[in-house]
Order: structure tokens, then C-alpha cells, then sequence
């Protein structure tokens, strides 16, 4: 058996560590920009798949896949990851697509097909028509909705192509910047509308399924940390939800993957609102970025699960041996700068220090040296902590923030810790709105004060003006050169 | 003396680096980096506080700083520059002390064999420690200094 990767990053790495722990060959694919990353040095062999938009070439990536002889394709999360004609295109070429089939990923793919089918097997959907906008709104039309209103984009995915309208005299405004955003990022301008549940938490049921009518579920994440839409932290299980109120949502999302005869990974995405009413958002019909909580707290390994499905075509466990232990959460660790309002930062990783030590998992792709570009997403790393309850693990992941040194670029470490560090976040008091409302303080009690780090740096800054002094037009001087070689030792 | 202005956010510190001493603001401040990667990492002491501290210049007059979970932008001018300190060519395998200094360590007999790159001496200098390494390969054929030592600049240290 052989599987090629159709991703770069993490996710690329974490699947090939499956892989390699059930002997399975792997075949990475990368671009130009990727020649020397990490999932190209961890793979048996590596194909290139040319400029930056490779990740999104479907003929290059099944070309590269009969090259190499793969008998299957590993789509990870993003890219074509729920592309339907990548899916139907893979399979046709007579390899093993691993994931759902296609017609699941063409009738989830569109939210508004993936909503009527919700809404047929009888999943709580938010009201609103199953249609697309067509036509202009009228200001009369307009005035008849209540609002706040949210404009989505029906292809959309991963937060895109959603705008936020307040009163009907910008509902049209919005649409169009919805319209605009998933016409770009999609293809397809067709946006709906859907009511804005105020002050709802994100809780999504992991589900996986044999293909054959067998489908499980593997618990509920909680995901309500989110800025700009995009998920920061996320947690298994969800803090103080009513073991009722938790069964029920799985029964429902069991209903539904029962429902389409659901076949390999896939997340029910709900929004739960603050009278504990939950109501269907979307399906996600892949692997995700927080798929490591669920691994910590159930002890599967996700991927190896999707493998074996891919391989044998049955599913090992019934959902009796299914336990949820303890608790874990995941922080996103991307290259962003928070005194320039999370603007993406770019730079060079100079310097590199993972953390460690007991209930602690790092999943990256980062090495002395990688070009933090602004080419992919801003995504570097994700640190997962697992404890006997919630509290272990959040005090895991104080921890393991604190130990984690990554420099050459800004990350997100510090504000990372400041959530997590929060009343409201300890208390489990959050939803998706938590962070538009949150007003970092700075740290207290730190461990090294502001005035060490100052001295510290003029002592630095001060030895540095002797290594390099002001004229250069000298020979090379022995003080140079020893911090020539310095420099050269650390490549 | 070099006196330093050191701005951190909207916090500006005075740093005054003498000799062998360093005063913040006119207070004596002790402390010392202890170099554990040669790349920028060291160990930061002050009394009974150990922890280490990743200190980079990114460009110009800013540096970068990761120091027990935080990540800092300092920015650093010199409040009145000293003349140029004059520096030493490279002659065979001649080295000398590039400062003033202690000598912390001497990790090298006479008669043995280096490689170019190899740390030979280690000296400390306005409280931090920097590897005096070898510029070439060859023999060792004399250490004129031993620990202990304090160094005036262009003391020789090694003969290669």
C-alpha cells in the first residue's frame, strides 16, 4: 500500500506519521516554494507539483499519484480537500479516494443542499429559504427581515465568504461583498441568508462511517474561540454541556450521517444558542484541523481510522466501546502579529524550542530556517494538552505555551495565553462572539521582568556593536570571523 | 561607560554599560547571559532568577526578545557612541582577546590538535560570555592566559 498526500504542513506530516505506523509507503507532493519542508523530508518519496497553486491542481496531483504508484490519495483539510471533482476524478483514475464519496461531498459541499437535507431527516435547521438570493432585494423586502442577518456564501467553507449584516440598509452592501469574496474564493457568488444566533456557542459531533449504513460518533468538540470566523481553541468536551442535551446532539448528527450512508471522517457543525436550542450549520466532509482533541479524549487515532476504512472497508469499533476521557485542548499557534491587529507576519524561523513533557502534543511543521511567506495560510503549529479534567489541561497548556520559543517571526503564543488565562474562558463562559468582546490585560507576574529583557538587550546590543563595528572596510578581523563561524554553526 | 536607551512598548529604560558593571536608570543592575547555543540563546542570572532568554537583532536598531513566554520588541540606541574600538587583524593563527575580560575557561592543552571552529577559550565581557573559536585548523602551540585572568583587549590567547 501506498498513499499520496495532497497537502503540504502539519496535516501533511500528521498523515504520513499514520501511515508510517502501519507501514504504508508515502508519497508527498509539493511546490515550488516547498522544495525543502518538512511533510517533503518525512515522505518515502516526493513529487514535484510546480508553482504555488499546485496543492489545487487536480491533474498535476493524479499524474503525480500514477507516477509514483500510489494506490491512494490522502486529501487532508483546505485545498481539494472537498472538491468533489477531485474525488470523482481520483477514483475514476481507479485510485482509492480516502474520504467521503463524492456524492457526499457535492451534497454537503453546497450548504444549501447540505441544510434540505438536514431539514428532510428532520435535523433542526435555522429558518430561511434553502435558495439562493437571486435577484436585488428590494428596501422593502429588505425591511421585512429581522436582522442581525448573516449573508453566506453556499459554496463557501472555513469561514469564508460570510458577512455580518446589522439593518437593512447595508443588507445589500453585504451581499455583494459576500457575493464578491466567494466568487474569488470559490467559483460560485450564490449567497443565502441565515439568522445571526446571538451569543451561540460552536459545538460540532465528530462522526465516522463504514459506507455501509455503520456510522459512529465520537463526541463534540467545543469551538466558540473563533476570531475573523476562524477557530483559535478548541476542546473536547464541551464545558458544562447537560449530558440530555449532549445525547441528543449526537443523536441528531448520527441521524443525519445515517441519513447519507456516511463513509469515512466527518464533523457535524452546530450552533448552540443560549436556551440550549441547537440548530445545524454545515458538514465538513474531511479530516480537520482540531481533529486532535477528539484523538486525546477518546484515544483513537483519527487518521489510521480513515486508513484502515480506505484498506479493509469496516469499521473496528461500535459505539459502546466509544469513552470519553478526561479532557483536551488545542491552540492554534499561527504567525500573526498582534500589535498590528493579527495582521499575518512573515519572517524566518531563527529559533525554535517545542514543549514538552507529560499531556502535551505538538503537531507542526516548523524548523530552524522555514520562510514564514505569506503563500498558505498563517497556520505554523497546534499544541494539543490532554488532562484527568478540564482544568489539568488548561493548566497543561499554560505550560506548554510558556515553554514553546519560536523566533523570527510574532505568533499568537502570548494572546493565547491570555484567553486561556481569562475568567469567563476558565469558567467555560464563551461563544463565538468571546474574542470580539475580549480585552487582553497584560500579564502579571512575569517570569523574566521588563527591565531584565531591557538590560538583557543593551548587553546584547552592546557586544554585537563590538562584533560588527561601524567601518567594514578592514580586513577580516579574528572577532569577526569567530562570529562568522558562529553564524555558520547554526546552519 | 556606553550609555544605552533601551524602549520597550512605551516604556524607556537608561542602560549603562561599563566595565564591569551595569546600572538601569542609575541603579546597579547585576546580571549576566551565559551564551548556550551560540545562536542567540542564552541563559539569563540575576540572583537566585535563571531563564533562558532568545535576544536577536531583526533590523537596525530592533531586537527581538523571547523571555519566559513573552515575545518582546526592543529597540536600542546608543545615547552617546564611543569612538570606533580599533580590531584586530587575523594573522595565522594568532588569536587575541577582542575586549577586555575574564577568562571563564581555557578548553585547550598545547600540543593538541583544533579544527577551525572549534570554541577554544571562553571570556566574559560586560557580564556575558562569548567562545573565542579557532580560525584555523592545526596545532595548538601555546595558551598564554588561564582561568581566572583578567584580560586587557589584544591580550594574546593562543598561538595555532
Amino acid at each position: 500500500m501506498k498513499v499520496l498526500v495532497a497537502n503540504r504542513g502539519e496535516i501533511a506530516i500528521r498523515i504520513m506519521r499514520a501511515c508510517q505506523e502501519m507501514d504504508i509507503r508515502t508519497v508527498a507532493v509539493y511546490t515550488d516554494p516547498d522544495q525543502i519542508a518538512l511533510h517533503v523530508r518525512y515522505a518515502d518519496e516526493a513529487i514535484p507539483i510546480g508553482p504555488i497553486q499546485g496543492y489545487l491542481d487536480i491533474e498535476t496531483i493524479i499524474k503525480a499519484a500514477r507516477r509514483s504508484g500510489a494506490d491512494a490519495i490522502h486529501p487532508g483539510y483546505g485545498f481539494l480537500s472537498e472538491n468533489a471533482e477531485f474525488s470523482h476524478r481520483v477514483e475514476a483514475a481507479g485510485l482509492t479516494f480516502i474520504g467521503p464519496r463524492a456524492e457526499t461531498i457535492t451534497l454537503m459541499g453546497d450548504k444549501l443542499s447540505a441544510r434540505r437535507t438536514a431539514r428532510e431527516v428532520g435535523v433542526p435547521v435555522l429558518p430561511g429559504p434553502d435558495t439562493p438570493i437571486t435577484e436585488q432585494l428590494s428596501p422593502e423586502m429588505a425591511k421585512e427581515l429581522d436582522y442581525p442577518l448573516l449573508v453566506k456564501a453556499a459554496a463557501g467553507g472555513g469561514g469564508r465568504g460570510i458577512r455580518l449584516a446589522r439593518n437593512s440598509s447595508e443588507l445589500q452592501e453585504m451581499i455583494d461583498a459576500a457575493r464578491k469574496e466567494a466568487q474569488a474564493a470559490f467559483g460560485d457568488g450564490s449567497v443565502y441568508l441565515e439568522p445571526m444566533v446571538q451569543r451561540a456557542r460552536h459545538i460540532e459531533i465528530q462522526i465516522i462511517g463504514d459506507g455501509h449504513g455503520h456510522v459512529i460518533c465520537l463526541g463534540e468538540r467545543e469551538c466558540s474561540i473563533q476570531r475573523r470566523r476562524q477557530k483559535l481553541i478548541e476542546e473536547a468536551p464541551a464545558p458544562g454541556l447537560k449530558e440530555s442535551l449532549r445525547n441528543q446532539i449526537y443523536e441528531v448528527a448520527l441521524k443525519l450521517g445515517r441519513a447519507l450512508n456516511y463513509r469515512s471522517l466527518g464533523t457535524v457543525e452546530f450552533l448552540l444558542d443560549k436556551d440550549n436550542n441547537f440548530h445545524f450549520i454545515e458538514v465538513n466532509p474531511r479530516i480537520q484541523v482540531e481533529h486532535p482533541v477528539t484523538e486525546m479524549v477518546t484515544r483513537l487515532d483519527l487518521v489510521k481510522e480513515q486508513l484502515r476504512l480506505a484498506m479493509e472497508g469496516g469499521l473496528d469499533y461500535r459505539q459502546d466501546q466509544v469513552e470519553i476521557l478526561g479532557a483536551a485542548i488545542e491552540a492554534r499557534i499561527l504567525a500573526e502579529d498582534a500589535s498590528m491587529d493579527f495582521m499575518p507576519a512573515t519572517g524566518t524561523i531563527t529559533h525554535l524550542k517545542e514543549p514538552n513533557g507529560p499531556g502535551i502534543r505538538v503537531d507542526s511543521a516548523l524548523y530552524h530556517g522555514y520562510p514564514v511567506e505569506a503563500n498558505y495560510d498563517s497556520l505554523l503549529s497546534k499544541v494539543i494538552t490532554w488532562g484527568e479534567n478540564r482544568l489539568v489541561a488548561i493548566n497543561r497548556m499554560r505550560r506548554a505555551l510558556r515553554e514553546y520559543q519560536i523566533g523570527g517571526v510574532a505568533t499568537d503564543l502570548e494572546f493565547l495565553q491570555k484567553i486561556i488565562d481569562s475568567p469567563p474562558f476558565l469558567a467555560g463562559h464563551i461563544d463565538t462572539t468571546y474574542l470580539d468582546r475580549f480585552k487582553p490585560k497584560p500579564q502579571e507576574n512575569q517570569s523574566v521582568a521588563e527591565k531584565e529583557i531591557a538590560v538583557a538587550t543593551a548587553l546584547f546590543a552592546h557586544e554585537n556593536r563590538n562584533i560588527n563595528p561601524i567601518q567594514t572596510d578592514e580586513e577580516t578581523t579574528s572577532w569577526r570571523e569567530t562570529a562568522w563561524r558562529e553564524q555558520m554553526r547554526s546552519l | 561607560m556606553t550609555l544605552y536607551c533601551v524602549s520597550i512598548g512605551n516604556k524607556q529604560y537608561q542602560v549603562n554599560i561599563g566595565k564591569d558593571h551595569v546600572t538601569l536608570d542609575g541603579e546597579h543592575f547585576d546580571i549576566h547571559l551565559v551564551p548556550l547555543n551560540g545562536n542567540g540563546l542564552y541563559l539569563l542570572r540575576r540572583g537566585n532568577l535563571a531563564s533562558e532568554v532568545y535576544l536577536q537583532n531583526t533590523d537596525g536598531s530592533n531586537y527581538e526578545v523571547l523571555a519566559g513566554g513573552q515575545r518582546v520588541v526592543a529597540r536600542v540606541e546608543e545615547a552617546s557612541r564611543k569612538p570606533r574600538i580599533p580590531v584586530e587583524k587575523v594573522q595565522t593563527g594568532e588569536m587575541s582577546a577582542p575586549m577586555p575580560g575574564l577568562v571563564v575557561d581555557v578548553l585547550i592543552k598545547e600540543g593538541e590538535k583544533v579544527e577551525a571552529g572549534q570554541a577554544l577559550i571562553v571570556l566574559e565581557s560586560m557580564k556575558m560570555q562569548m567562545q573565542m573559536r579557532a580560525p584555523i585548523d592545526g596545532v595548538v602551540k601555546g595558551v598564554y592566559v588561564k582561568v581566572g585572568d583578567q584580560l586587557e583587549k589584544g591580550t594574546l590567547l593562543v598561538r595555532i
